[in-house]
């Protein structure tokens, strides 16, 4: 009788291990593209257009100008504090990180921290991506931000930032690529329209690498609060 | 268990889609910004007879002009005066632009503390992640110089009108400049960021007879992505072989049990 419970009990677990699948992104959507039509950008200023009228080398006219002096173009930062996906219970701390010795993107230790990639665009900059990483695990199992493999596009991300503002965004696409396939200076692009970008990982567990071979990919859009 | 999800063609062109250019920009075109560094003038600045910045102050750097290959005729009137009216205060006829550069066009004075005309090209090379480039130039009228970091010289003996370029770990730094040789300071200190991903192109000019050395800062985009995103630690998340191991082993021992269970049953039975 006993042989029989510890069999149904292994059976339970492994199939339980096994079912959740939680490496399949609920709802992938390679084929949705919602950037393959670049938003058109604002129409060009006179400035920037040629001067239709001249003929061999047109050049532009009312150039604009702005003072050069030290730290008069410093860009004001406004670094995201939490992130949250309500949909699958995603609700952690963002710190900023930035780049490991070996080049890679730095991802707190912690499971329950989210890293924001400082070098890049924060959440609700007018242009680029922002990155959001978290672990998908610890050694002592699941971490949160695995629920990241159940969001759906249309699902809702929330970004509270440290000036006190409430950003929102909808997912568009929930993505999975091979390590070595990852599109690196698209999903850190600093220009281009603003987006926020989640990370984790997810496939096989390479043990050799110590590693797995994917990452998943969430992109949101800004969305009306 | 392995699955690779495909990575649709639609998906890939559109994340490889990346802005930067402005709109119109033709390729092959060569990006042009141009900086005043000329005190005590504010200007009008004519390309090819057309008036393209004006009240041009000094100590200000023009947005990037987006300019074909080719040769600019490139005149500099004191505010106000046209080809037409007024004889320029600086001319450089027949500046040849190349395709695909990224130039700064310097009105400065040269050691002597003439007003002089200088184009550099801005490398727009990526620098790794975490890095910046830093690039010095001296066009003002002074002798040679040193340009320090926190107090290190990092470019000695400068002279007009040259430059001097590093790569360094991204952040803040004190940055003065000094007489070469010396510990006399001419300009700062003052706090320059070294942006990630950016290559900052710190330019003395202005006259030391006159006092009024300074520094104008212009910023190119550098930046390359980190080379991976390590988010995951242990396998924990993974459909491991354990897991599947210990589910087969049950199910072969519920099997097991299941068979001997009948096989008691038909004895029983």
């Amino acid at each position: 009788m006993l042989a029989a419970i510890v069999a149904a009990a292994a059976t339970a677990i492994g199939v339980w291990l096994l079912l959740p699948d939680s490496l399949e992104p609920a709802s992938p959507t390679a084929s949705m593209t919602p950037m393959a039509e670049p938003t058109p950008t604002s129409a060009p200023s006179a400035s920037t257009l040629p001067d239709a009228a001249s003929t061999a080398a047109p050049v532009p006219t009312a150039v604009g100008a702005r003072d050069a002096s030290i730290g008069a173009d410093q860009a004001v930062v406004d670094a995201p504090t939490r992130v949250q996906v309500p949909s699958v219970g995603i609700d952690l701390e963002v710190i900023p990180v930035g780049v490991r010795e070996d080049g890679q993107m730095d991802v707190p230790e912690l499971v329950r921290e989210v890293g924001w990639y400082r070098f890049g665009p924060a959440p609700g900059a007018d242009r680029g991506s922002a990155v959001l990483s978290a672990h998908v695990d610890s050694d002592r199992g699941r971490a949160p931000m695995a629920e990241l493999l159940n969001a759906r596009a249309g699902e809702s991300v929330e970004v509270a930032t440290a000036s006190g503002a409430d950003l929102r965004f909808r997912i568009v696409a929930v993505e999975r690529f091979s390590k070595d396939q990852l599109p690196l200076d698209a999903i850190f692009a600093r220009d281009g329209d603003p987006l926020v970008r989640l990370i984790t990982c997810g496939g096989e567990w390479d043990a050799a690498a110590g590693a797995y071979e994917d990452n998943i990919v969430v992109t949101a859009v800004p969305d009306a609060p | 268990m392995k699955r690779k999800l495909a990575i649709g063609a639609g998906a890939a062109l559109a994340l490889a889609t990346v802005g930067g250019a402005p709109a119109f920009a033709a390729e092959g075109d060569s990006t042009v910004s141009v900086l005043h560094g000329v005190p005590g003038l504010t200007v009008d600045v004519f390309i090819n007879g057309d008036e393209a910045i004006s009240d041009f102050a000094p100590g200000t750097l023009t947005d990037p002009m987006m300019l074909p290959a080719g040769s600019y005729d490139i005149q500099v009137f004191a505010d106000g005066g046209t080809p037409d009216t007024a004889e320029p205060a600086i001319e450089a006829m027949g500046v040849e632009v190349p395709a695909n550069a990224n130039l700064t066009l310097y009105a400065h004075l040269t050691e002597a503390g003439e007003p002089a005309l200088a184009a550099f090209a801005n490398s727009t090379e990526p620098v790794a992640a975490g890095e910046a480039r830093l690039t010095v130039r001296h066009l003002a009228a002074a002798p040679a110089v040193d340009i320090r970091a926190n107090e290190t010289v990092v470019a000695p003996g400068l002279t007009n009108p040259n430059e001097a370029s590093l790569v360094t770990t991204a952040g803040t730094v004190s940055a003065d400049v000094v007489l070469a040789g010396t510990t006399d300071v001419a300009i700062g200190p003052a706090e320059l960021e070294l942006a990630e991903g950016v290559h900052t192109i710190v330019t003395a000019w202005g006259s030391a007879a006159d006092g009024n050395l300074a520094l104008a800062v212009q910023t190119v985009e550098a930046h390359s992505a980190p080379s991976g995103v390590p988010s995951g630690n242990g396998g924990a998340a993974s459909p491991s072989a354990l897991a599947l191991l210990l589910a087969l082993a049950g199910a072969l021992g519920l099997t097991t049990i299941a068979v001997r269970q009948q096989q008691l049953a038909k004895q029983r039975g």
